[in-house]
């Protein structure tokens, strides 16, 4: 194995769970609210940020200044469920759908108003030099940060939905937000807390975005838009199903990049979301109902 | 009240028809031909920069038009607009180069082809599927498109953008004048007269059922796949068409300017404006494309100091920006759209429409003796097609006792306990008189308040959450643990299946859980819709026996709605009998068995 395809692998790890972070938290809003949110490029983009004004202006240590923004992006998806979304629920899906790029286009010009529009790069957080080598496969300090990140949030939700009683209590909203209330679960929290969730999930992906590359606001919104074809192939409805999907389209793009150069990447991910259309609509763990209606 | 007694009460006045719209038509040819002389003078006086500004808003209201077709007609939310329009421009801008190809109208006959070419290969796969799945196939023309763009640009070694000829017309250039503005507004005039046509005639009826519903829609033998199709593509023509339109109109062709917040910008004109209304997607054209000059002008006009300094400074953004507030406000606010919105009012004030006649309250009784927990008295309940689903109902449910309410299928049985739920606060359904728990009046409540009240539905269907185990239900009814339900003889199938999603779980096993689920939430009144529903025999006594041990160790209440009279009446202590949405009949079930309506002869007049 060459060097690069070592590495080429070692990229692929890394930008699966980054696709896995945001998908994670897609699926969750998606099954307890019904929202296809078109809104979680924008969310990447503040999370970075936020962790850009952490670390660069405010001074936190880097170890300090994650958990603050994803805080700070949980906040901001709750408020907007709070603020926004409340009043729309049993809206037509399309509604839905529409109020979450009109909530990208508002977010992203926040950002721009707050951020100014150039690409920020982060002094080096994490080493990128090899601290662990599995035979000619090379891990930097930096990839296994990572992809420590990207594993500790998706264990600590899934666990969370399984295991919580608040996990518990979103399910059941999943499975029938009418039957929901009539077990006096308190419907519209379960719906901020999975706002929250879902914002802080895009946020933390963008934290991973800023200390990976850059934070170039045209790009990490194409990032963020990027994991629907990742979450499409695991299924919408589906949280284990993300993992594959983020892992399968992370292997396209990067035997893409790897065969034919950087530019197809994107490329690469929307036929794929075109070809899981055509083929199989429901992904790999999707369930049927989510397709037809 | 030991007697079987036929309720007499007679039916409150029908509401008032609201008086025909007297509306005196103006023929559709006086309308054009009044637009059509208004627009020549328009182009013919107008200034270089307001006709700049109107050829853009043209070309944008043709495109937005023709958007309308498939997310106002059909339903369908699509973020292609912007790859469509790119698709024609980037077409024109190659043919100018060709001689012989760039000559008027030949480059937008070929750009209807492509569209429809392209229109037809996203439409295939996405529109098989749900409605909103055709957002995720356009997101990705959209990027595909940007990309070839990019790619065609670079080959072309035009990075800032591909030079286009203006529309040649006789051998004449067309440039900026009233020349190209009556041109494009004669390309609007056609495209709004086709859509119209469509609209109209059979394929706007088969978007509307689609619209509305489209598993009823192929339950009438619509073949919604292939309207659906039939709407991308027809949509797909209009806006390629309108791409190459703006392409000759700018003379340049960038796939900067292509993006996926263009693509958005069309959708907020439809918002803005009003969905499914052809003059709504021109006034939000109109909007969305003047809005920033307006702004851009009052920034320059304030003094540039304090807000004035601030707006000037970010006048770049809010512009952008102001859209995403646009549609937002609107979603939630005024989610009909502009001109809907402001026919509505102009046709109130028109109309003097006389105020709702609601229906005469009805005065209190003197309260039945004996305690009741649930009180139903003089229940209405009218749709909003003006059907009566329930008409003066009362009845009472006392402390401790099963009470049935028996009729056969469009009695208003469930509708009555809909009602006393709380499923008709959010719908549109008229609802008069008083339903009272423990004295208490939850009329007007919505669901989750009645649940929290203490009135406690077990749903027909959906009983169950189908993903979550037997035990994972008992935890979200008792946080504090369920250990004695485990107990009790009638759990015992359950008890074994703790790890079991319900969705696995039988029809009998799951009306079981729902009702342990039920009483766990400590209610004081059971409200249980149809339990035998489906239940074998065998089945039917068991949930019977569990509710009646509820009643005899919990004293719990428990109002029944049943359409199995046997099992109802074995189970109930007083039974009343709906029919027509009235009260026919009540009493002890032992009387209520050989009820004319129960051998199944309707008998009341």
């Amino acid at each position: 194995m060459s060097t690069e395809l070592a590495q080429a692998l070692v990229g692929t790890l890394v930008l699966a769970g980054l696709y896995a972070v945001v998908g994670i938290g897609f699926v969750i809003l998606y099954k307890a609210t019904g929202v296809l949110n078109f809104a979680q490029g924008a969310l990447m983009l503040l999370g970075a940020l936020v962790f850009y004004s952490a670390t660069q202006t405010w001074g936190l240590p880097w170890g300090v200044a994650i958990p603050v923004s994803l805080l700070a992006l949980g906040v901001v998806g709750a408020l907007t469920y709070v603020v926004f979304f409340r009043r729309l629920v049993g809206a037509a899906e399309f509604s839905l759908v529409i109020a979450t790029l009109g909530l990208s286009v508002v977010l992203v010009v926040v950002a721009l108003m707050v951020w100014g529009p150039s690409t920020k790069t982060l002094p080096q957080l994490l080493g990128r030099s090899a601290v662990l080598s599995l035979g000619p496969v090379e891990f930097s300090s930096l990839d296994l940060f990572l992809l420590g990140f990207s594993l500790l949030v998706i264990l600590v939700l899934d666990q969370g939905m399984r295991r919580t009683r608040i996990g518990m209590q979103m399910r059941a909203v999943a499975d029938g937000p009418l039957l929901a209330g009539l077990v006096r679960i308190n419907v519209h929290r379960m719906s901020a807390i999975a706002w929250g969730i879902a914002a802080l999930c895009a946020g933390g992906a963008g934290v991973m975005q800023a200390m990976r590359l850059s934070i170039d606001p045209t790009g990490i919104q194409a990032l963020g838009l990027a994991a629907f074809p990742a979450v499409l192939l695991g299924g919408l409805d589906s949280i284990r199903g993300v993992l594959l999907g983020g892992l399968l389209l992370a292997a396209a793009q990067n035997a893409t990049t790897f065969l034919f150069g950087g530019i197809w990447a994107d490329v690469v991910a929307y036929a794929v979301l075109l070809v899981v259309l055509l083929v199989r609509p429901n992904g790999f763990f999707g369930s049927r109902k989510v397709v037809r209606l | 009240m030991s007697e079987l007694q036929i309720s007499s009460l007679a039916p409150p006045a029908e509401d008032t028809v609201p008086a025909s719209r007297a509306r005196r038509r103006v023929p559709a040819w006086a309308v054009w031909l009044a637009a059509s002389a208004l627009f020549v003078v328009f182009a013919f006086t107008a200034n270089l920069f307001v006709l700049l500004v109107a050829g853009t808003v043209l070309i944008y209201a043709m495109s937005a038009v023709g958007l309308n077709l498939v997310m106002g007609q059909a339903g369908l939310l699509s973020l292609g607009n912007a790859a469509l329009m790119a698709v024609g421009a980037y077409l024109t801008g190659m043919l100018s180069g060709v001689p012989g190809w760039g000559v008027f109208p030949i480059p937008l006959l070929l750009s209807a082809v492509i569209g429809a070419v392209v229109g037809l290969l996203i439409a295939l796969p996405a529109l098989r599927l749900r409605g909103v799945y055709l957002a995720l196939a356009t997101l990705a023309l959209q990027f595909i498109v940007a990309f070839a763009g990019d790619q065609y640009q670079e080959g072309a070694n035009a990075v800032s953008g591909v030079q286009v000829d203006p529309i040649r017309i006789g051998g004449a250039e067309l440039e900026l004048g009233p020349g190209i503005i009556l041109l494009l507004g004669a390309f609007l005039g056609l495209t709004i007269a086709v859509v119209r046509g469509l609209t109209r005639h059979a394929p706007g009826r088969m978007w509307a059922a689609i619209r509305e519903s489209e598993l009823a829609a192929s339950a009438l033998g619509v073949n919604a796949t292939r309207w659906k199709v039939a709407a991308f593509v027809v949509s797909s023509i209009i806006i390629t068409i309108s791409g190459s339109l703006l392409a000759s109109y700018n003379l340049l062709v960038s796939s900067e300017s292509f993006s996926l917040d263009f693509a958005i910008s069309f959708i907020v004109m439809l918002i803005i404006g009003g969905m499914g209304t052809i003059s709504g997607a021109v006034v939000g054209a109109l909007i969305v494309v003047a809005l920033p000059f307006v702004l851009s002008t009052v920034a320059n006009a304030l003094p540039q100091e304090g807000f004035g300094e601030w707006l000037g400074d970010n006048v770049f953004y809010i512009n952008n920006g102001l859209y995403g507030v646009l549609v937002l406000g609107f979603l939630l606010y005024r989610p009909e759209g502009m001109v809907p919105a402001l026919r509505a009012a102009f046709d109130r004030r028109r109309r003097a429409e006389p105020a709702t006649v609601a229906a005469p309250s009805v005065p209190d009784e003197a309260p039945d003796t004996g305690p009741a927990v649930l009180e139903v008295r003089d229940l209405t309940v009218t749709y909003h097609s003006g059907a009566r689903a329930v008409d003066g109902v009362s009845l009472r449910v006392p402390e401790a006792s099963i009470v049935a309410v028996l009729g056969r299928n469009g009695a208003g049985k469930t509708s009555t306990l809909r009602a006393i739920s709380g499923f008709f606060k959010t719908e549109q359904v008229g609802l008069t008189g008083r339903i009272l728990l423990d004295g208490k009046d939850i009329s007007r409540t919505s669901p989750s308040s009645t649940t929290a009240l203490g009135g406690v539905l077990v749903p027909e269907r959906d009983k169950v959450f189908p993903s979550l185990t037997v035990g994972e239900h008992l935890a979200l009814a008792a946080p504090h643990g369920a250990r004695d339900i485990l107990q009790r003889p009638h759990f015992a199938r359950l008890a074994e299946r703790l790890d079991q999603p319900a969705g696995l779980l039988s029809g009998g096993e799951r009306q079981l859980l729902a009702l342990s689920v039920a009483a766990l939430l400590t209610p004081r009144v059971l409200l249980v819709d149809e339990f035998s529903l489906g239940l074998a025999p065998a089945m039917t006594q068991k949930v019977s026996e569990v509710i009646r041990e509820l009643r005899d160790e919990q004293g719990l209440s428990v109002l029944l709605v049943e359409q199995n009279a046997a099992a109802a009446l074995a189970l109930a202590d007083w039974v009343y009998l709906m029919e027509g949405g009235r009260v026919v009949g009540q009493g002890p079930p032992e009387s209520m068995a050989d009820h004319d309506l129960l051998m199944g002869v309707p008998n009341h007049a």
